[in-house]
């Protein structure tokens, strides 16, 4: 067949680590093929091959026949290979326009860049791709991380791709967002390309996918047509067995207010808000991307400024100034951006889960390690992590793997209120189905979740009530009864369609 | 496949923000508009372009070693080395240049590329064996303060007569040192308007996403610490116009100076953007400090003194201001 991408046998090790264990692709112009598999299937080395990051042990990539010279980022990009990756590629420095143009300035001798036509051709490629509500002056350190995924997608979108890979392009988008990569994708596919998309959401998949191809301990274990496969079948073929349910058994909440917030503003946008959370209440904070969502889990965890409001926890005044404060009053916040905010990289396993509650083992001023290392121990058996990773280092972990750290070290201050932003985000469906089972099991000992995702059917299954919230407010709440992804869309769209027809 | 071709447009939820305020700038001005004014109020004289040019030509040194050091913090390094080239480019100007009569103006550029040659090696121990610059230019700081000593053992030497004209001189009744600080901002400007200058600020920002990008990290280091060494070798040749003679042992003054006068101009050190124009304007406001603790015949100890409390108020009072503005914008 013409017009293949041939990925043959690719091979890949990170010392004692095998990555890739020869992996075979196969898919044509035209078509959009979905990979898929757990974390540490081997996804994310294959894309670093494709994109020129690193270079492969064995295998070779071929393209109508002829061999694809990758191994450096700017051959890879000679060569016709555009990638969004999942870590971003847009430098915080730099404004939107040097980062969308980046090594495509326009410019005159000596490399003086022709900074209006930088921004102007920055714009016409924004509005081409109907982001043009972006600001091309505005630095990248300045958006959210939304924001950003939807540029690194316009950045490999820049110019026409021969392979256009997508690696989990949408796990930061809200569901409107993410129709727009998918579209864009089948956009570059009808013009040739062929398209690559990783991404963990099965609906986009269905939705996007013409063919697939499942990795699993760096192999490819099954590949053909979209429509041929169950849910079931690809999950059970990514995990290597069935798992029973997705979502965890609920059980229903008690009826005593645990938290009770009244008019807190954070910042300008955000409140005033209103919030009653029960014991042993899964609260759902829906609502498109970016609608202070972040800021309300982030203000009552004590990492922003309250402006104005109070908030009682469980009859007593509760008013945190420092994430600190705030756990000590056992209200713990698990952000969204783990890597930056939840974890130090370079240090162990354990030493990141006792970091915050590092005072619970200190004896006369001297730390017991034994005791920090059996509370460590039963914290991340509870969240489903081996206990021999204690002493590896965070940054060797795998992305699930770290969010299950993160969510050790939340569980080790035994928390009353659970504030959970976005923590499935980028997660494999193994280690969410983890993630809800813990959920579940926390609710039903009594504590109370505040859980926002950008994933609606996550919050329909989860939780007990879903407060959605639009411009900065809750702009209403609905009960178990009336819980549905249109509901919450509906009340977050038709809002944000009367916000936009109004004059401003 | 429906639902994926239907042209979805985003939601419009990027707010157009405000134009940060370079509270950087805005402060290094004023701290050197401040400290210029109090230099002028204890000595009247100053207010002539001849007395200037004078200062200038004792702040000229200090300018071009605080400009190299901005130039590596910038990508997140640290050059400690900056004050063995000053010393190394100084010993070869009076020795070399001088020695030879002062005729072979063209050796001067020798001088410039043994500057450049002494950065580009700080460049290869950072850049290809990946050695954190504080020890990597710990290492030729040592080496390069040895070569100054045995090319010129012991203070002495003049320099070419037409090098302490030059920066005595002035262009009608403009003085020459004037000319070159002026020049030293604008080149900076050109080097921002280039597409080096963002893949610098990319670098500096974040490495592994501007390889990802497929930037070559190893190449903007290397050309950076190169830079940085021409701009050290430039400030010796200037030191020796201006004491006329040479002094092996002058650089290391120069070299923790230097990083106050990048921290207090507002360059950060952790790469999150600055310049060689607040550098320049931190390293006369700290010629200003000295300049007064002479006039009052102070010991040199007092203007150290001052020098580095100037620094802490500075980084304090920014951290403050800093997170008072975060706070509104959040």
């Amino acid at each position: 067949m013409t017009n293949m991408l041939r990925i043959a046998g690719l091979a890949k090790r990170y010392g004692s680590v095998r990555a890739l264990e020869g992996a075979n692709v196969e898919a044509a112009a035209g078509e959009i093929h979905a990979i898929l598999g757990e974390n540490g299937a081997g996804k994310s080395t294959m894309i670093k091959i494709l994109a020129g990051v690193t270079p492969a042990d064995a295998g070779e990539v071929t393209l109508d026949g002829t061999r694809l010279a990758l191994g450096r980022p700017a051959r890879a990009d000679r060569a016709g290979v555009r990638t969004a990756f999942q870590e971003l590629s847009t430098v915080p420095g730099l404004t939107v326009a040097e980062s969308l143009l980046f090594r495509r300035e326009p410019s005159l001798a000596l490399g003086f860049v022709r900074r209006r036509e930088l921004n102007r051709h920055a714009s016409e490629l924004l509005s081409r791709l109907g982001l043009a509500h972006i600001d091309v002056r505005a630095r990248i350190d300045e958006l959210g991380l939304g924001e950003r995924q939807l540029l690194e997608v316009a950045k490999a979108l820049r110019d026409p791709a021969r392979v256009l890979v997508l690696d989990e392009p949408t796990s930061a988008l809200s569901t409107e967002d993410s129709a727009w990569v998918l579209g864009q994708a089948r956009r570059a596919a009808d013009a040739g390309a062929v398209v690559l998309f990783i991404t963990h959401r099965l609906a986009e998949v269905r939705a996007a996918a013409d063919r697939l191809t499942v990795l699993r301990g760096g192999v490819d274990v099954l590949t053909g047509a979209t429509e041929d496969f169950g849910d079931d079948e690809l999950i059970a073929a990514m995990l290597g067995r069935r798992i029973e349910r997705l979502y965890a058994e609920r059980t229903a909440p008690r009826s005593d207010a645990v938290l009770v917030v009244r008019g807190l503003r954070v910042g300008g946008r955000v409140g005033p808000l209103d919030l009653d959370a029960r014991a042993g209440e899964i609260l759902g904070i829906g609502g498109l991307q970016g609608q202070g969502q972040r800021d309300l889990l982030m203000a009552l965890g004590g990492a922003r400024r309250w402006l104005d409001g109070s908030a009682e926890l469980n009859g007593a005044p509760f008013h945190p100034l420092s994430p600190r404060e705030a756990l000590r009053r056992r209200v713990a916040l698990v952000p969204e951006d783990r890597q930056r905010e939840g974890l130090l990289l370079g240090h162990s396993v354990q030493a990141n889960v006792t970091l915050a509650a590092l005072a619970q083992f200190v004896r006369h001023g001297v730390l017991d390690v034994r005791k920090e290392t059996l509370a460590a121990r039963s914290v991340v058996a509870r969240v489903g992590l081996a206990e021999q990773r204690l002493p590896d280092a965070a940054n060797t972990l795998s992305g699930g793997n770290q969010q299950k750290v993160v969510l050790a070290k939340a569980l080790l201050s035994d928390p009353l209120v659970l504030l959970l932003y976005d923590c499935t985000r980028g997660v494999d469906v193994g280690t969410k189905a983890e993630i809800f089972a813990l959920m579940a099991e926390l609710a039903s000992a009594g504590a109370t979740i505040l859980y926002y995702s950008s994933d609606l059917s996550e919050l329909v299954h989860m939780c007990d009530r879903v407060a959605v919230m639009v411009e900065g407010r809750i702009r209403s709440v609905l009960e178990s009864d009336e819980l549905s992804e249109q509901a919450i869309l509906r009340v977050a769209l038709a809002e944000a369609e009367h916000y936009r027809s109004a004059p401003a | 496949m429906s639902a994926a071709t239907t042209a979805a447009t985003p939601s419009p939820l990027v707010r157009r923000r405000s134009r940060r305020i370079p509270w950087s700038a805005l402060s290094t001005a004023a701290i050197m508009v401040a400290l210029g004014a109090a230099d002028v109020i204890i000595q009247p004289n100053l207010l002539n372009l001849f007395q200037i040019g004078l200062l200038l030509q004792t702040a000229l040194p200090l300018v071009f070693v605080a400009a190299a050091q901005t130039l590596v913090v910038l990508v997140r390094g640290i050059d400690l080395s900056v004050g063995g080239v000053l010393v190394v480019a100084n010993g070869l100007t009076v020795v070399t240049v001088g020695g030879a009569g002062g005729d072979h103006q063209l050796l001067l550029i020798l001088v410039l590329v043994v500057g450049l040659a002494a950065g580009a090696l700080n460049g290869v121990l950072v850049g290809v064996l990946g050695l954190q610059p504080f020890i990597a230019t710990l290492g030729t700081w040592t080496i390069f303060n040895g070569i100054a000593l045995t090319v010129l053992p012991t203070d002495g030497g003049t320099p070419p007569p037409w090098l302490i004209n030059f920066t005595l001189g002035a262009v009608g009744g403009v003085p020459n040192t004037l000319i070159i600080l002026v020049g030293v901002v604008v080149v900076w400007r050109i080097l921002c308007a280039t597409k080096l200058g963002i893949r610098i600020r990319a670098v500096g920002a974040d490495e592994d996403r501007a390889s990802l990008n497929g930037t070559s990290v190893l190449a903007v280091k290397l050309i950076v610490y190169s830079l940085a060494g021409l701009c050290a070798a430039l400030a010796g040749i200037l030191l020796a116009g201006a004491t006329s003679t040479g002094t092996p042992t002058a650089g290391d003054a120069y070299i923790l100076t230097s990083v106050a006068a990048v921290v207090i101009g507002g360059t950060s050190l952790v790469g999150r953007g600055g310049g060689v124009g607040l550098t320049v304007m931190a390293a006369m406001a700290l010629t200003f400090i000295s300049d007064i603790v002479n006039a009052e015949n102070f010991s040199v100890w007092v203007s150290v003194a001052a020098s580095s409390g100037l620094l802490l108020v500075v980084v304090v009072l920014r951290g403050v201001v800093e997170q008072v503005v975060e706070r509104r914008h959040a």
